[in-house]
């Protein structure tokens, strides 16, 4: 079984290596490939990783996080992998959970896992509201109620890289990860993991301004389709 | 009197620039950059500016048939309805062209990466 990490990063030279060093070399049976897609960093993301010796591919300006997931899903089907599992560069996900995260799919029960967030100790009561809205949000465009709609911890079977082609290219691709798993009948798992908020995180998370403009963009597109 | 030849000069003025708009619709489609669909669109929108200036009678007359108490009245709602529409076509087209951004970045990362395009086609 081929097994694909990919982390999304912009600008996260502070954190990436810190994520990059806590990803095990192999889960289960499978051993784990990890891609950074730099996505137009200009800070020094791109050395960092580089120093590492992980493989990166860069987008050469600054496309969002939904492009470079897209990206990434490109890669994964050009290069027939089995599973893709999705991590945020910011050191919110611990790495070692990935294990836990893949085994829906490596037991065959699950297409798309989304490793939740809430219930957890420790989540700030602002983001509780936030992903609550979320969650309402993208059961009213995908049809699928999740607990934590925004989690970028995920992990993606064969079936869900070779039917799930990203459209949207900036925040609103976790809603629409969920539309599209629907729309391809797709078996979603939810998996319990243990966010790691630092004040880092909290500065680079999404905030209620752009979660309404999210649920506008995804009304429209699917106004306007 | 004195009125009526403000009227006169401002529809004169009107009429003029709604002339030049014309001119460029043209030199635009003849140069090729506008589709005959879009040439047909904006001639109709500016031949009907100059006569809706140059006879505000047929805007009255036009405003009774719909329902409306006066000219224009109805030269206004037909304007706002006919940006909201433009402005909804330029923000198609936005959205169109960041998509083909994103798609020429990720053609230049994977490319730049040695990946070849896959031997099966992605759906769209």
């Amino acid at each position: 079984m081929k097994a694909l990490v990919v982390i999304p990063a912009f600008n996260e030279e502070k954190k990436i290596a810190d994520v990059l060093r806590g990803i095990p070399a192999r889960v289960n049976s499978a051993e784990l490939d990890v891609l950074v897609i730099n996505d137009g960093s200009n800070d020094g993301t791109d050395k960092v990783v580089r120093d590492l010796g992980v493989k990166m591919i860069n987008h050469p300006v600054n496309r969002g996080l939904g492009a470079a997931l897209g990206t990434g899903f490109e890669y994964a089907r050009r290069q027939d992998y089995d599973l893709l599992v999705t991590l945020d560069a910011d050191g919110q996900h611990d790495p070692s959970e990935i294990d836990r995260l893949v085994e829906p799919v490596t037991g065959g029960r699950a297409d798309f896992v989304v490793g939740t967030r809430i219930f957890k100790k420790g989540m700030p009561l602002t983001r509780k509201i936030l992903t609550l809205m979320a969650s309402l949000a993208t059961f009213s465009l995908s049809g699928v109620w999740t607990t934590d709609s925004q989690s970028g911890f995920r992990a993606f079977s064969r079936r869900a890289i070779e039917n799930i082609f990203v459209e949207v290219d900036r925040m609103e691709v976790s809603s629409d990860f969920f539309r599209q798993a629907n729309e391809n009948n797709l078996k979603i798992v939810e998996i319990e993991i243990t966010p790691i908020y630092t004040e880092y995180s909290k500065r680079k998370g999404q905030n209620f301004l752009n979660s309404f403009n999210i649920i506008g963009k995804l009304a429209f597109r699917r106004l306007i389709k | 009197m004195e009125t009526s030849k403000q009227l006169v000069i401002l529809q004169a003025v009107a009429a003029i620039f709604a002339l030049f708009a014309l001119s460029r619709v043209y030199l635009r489609f003849a140069e090729r950059k506008l589709s005959s669909l879009s040439f047909v669109f904006w001639v109709a929108i500016w031949v009907g500016g100059v006569i809706f200036i140059l006879f505000p009678d047929i805007t009255t007359r036009f405003a009774k048939l719909v329902g409306i108490g006066r000219g224009v009245d109805v030269v206004i709602y037909a304007s706002i309805a006919i940006l909201f529409y433009l402005i909804f076509r330029i923000y198609i087209k936005i959205e169109d062209t960041q998509k083909q951004i994103t798609e020429v970045a990720r053609k230049m990362a994977l490319h730049e990466n040695g990946q070849k395009e896959p031997a099966k086609t992605a759906r769209r």
